[in-house]
């Protein structure tokens, strides 16, 4: 039980709501490193002009960092709810041809997804635990995927 | 021009102990580390210089801004051991060391993970100007 948790613990009756609201702001916190990830993404992606690299590539759209950013958010959010903690939070990058790249690197495990620029392409992933096992494929970006989803709570 | 008075030059086979070497915009870094976001097929497949013409500061020279530039390098075996891809000569006339890495995908799981293993396998032979 953290120290916060502890105070709201002890807590009078009437203090209640003022102690979830509390809670809630705790519970905020702990996404601080995701937001600080994707307000970076957003400064340092969105700011390129085509052509940025001087071997043509295209800018980037806020739509397409925006799918990326709600499939981080989205998964992030789940991990709390369902396991009360903290997601790995990945790098958030350029990608190819104005695509967005999320990328978590661990220990035991490293899984990169590509989430295109085009929103009728299905976004893609490949991930290994850097031996035999592997989880590969592709799925509507703006849905939810269990496969990954369990994948990412390795 | 040099260009137009010199021959085309002969296509070689390159051998899988050689290293090619690719520049890495400053982009493609995070905290010091190469990002798989540098890997991508452009024109005909991804282009590399052989090291047997090309040495990293003479790569990074022929980038548009080399300052904002860092150089990788591979070696060509060890590519190739990944399936479906190959290490062609494709000699310009301004260019004699340029090859191509051939056999990526196009946009699917496959380039994704072609994209993983190529981060794996790759040094950073010429760090950047300014780290990132």
């Amino acid at each position: 039980m953290s120290v916060l948790e502890s105070e709201i613990a002890g807590q009078a009756p009437e203090a209640t709501a003022a102690a979830t609201l509390l809670k809630i702001a705790y519970d905020r916190a702990s996404f601080r490193d995701l937001d600080a990830e994707i307000e970076s993404s957003k400064e340092r992606i969105l700011g390129l002009a085509d052509n940025w690299d001087g071997e043509g590539s295209p800018r980037y759209s806020r739509a397409t960092l925006d799918r990326a950013t709600a499939f981080v958010r989205a998964h992030a959010s789940w991990v709390s709810d369902t396991f009360g903690k903290d997601a790995p939070v990945p790098h958030i990058n350029p990608g190819p041809e104005g695509s967005i790249d999320i990328h978590w690197k661990q220990p035991t495990w490293e899984l990169l997804i590509n989430v295109p620029a085009d929103a009728n392409q299905k976004a893609a992933f490949y991930g290994d635990d850097y031996g035999s096992g592997t989880i590969k494929g592709s799925w509507e970006g703006d849905r939810y995927n269990s496969l990954l989803r369990t994948w990412l709570m390795r | 021009m040099v260009d137009e008075i010199e021959p085309a030059w002969t296509v070689e086979s390159i051998p899988d102990v050689d290293r090619v070497f690719m520049r890495a915009h400053e982009m493609h870094f995070r905290d010091g580390k190469l990002q798989p976001g540098v890997f991508r097929q452009h024109g005909d497949g991804m282009s590399v210089d052989w090291e047997k013409y090309s040495t990293p500061p003479e790569t990074k020279g022929r980038a548009k801004k080399p300052s904002e530039n860092a150089v990788v390098g591979f070696i060509v075996g060890v590519v190739r051991a990944i399936p479906s891809l190959e290490v062609q000569h494709k000699p310009e006339r301004s260019n004699r060391a340029h090859s191509n890495v051939m056999g990526l995908p196009s946009h699917d799981p496959d380039l994704v993970e072609i994209r993983l293993k190529l981060l794996r396998i790759s040094t950073v032979v010429m760090e950047l100007e300014i780290p990132r």
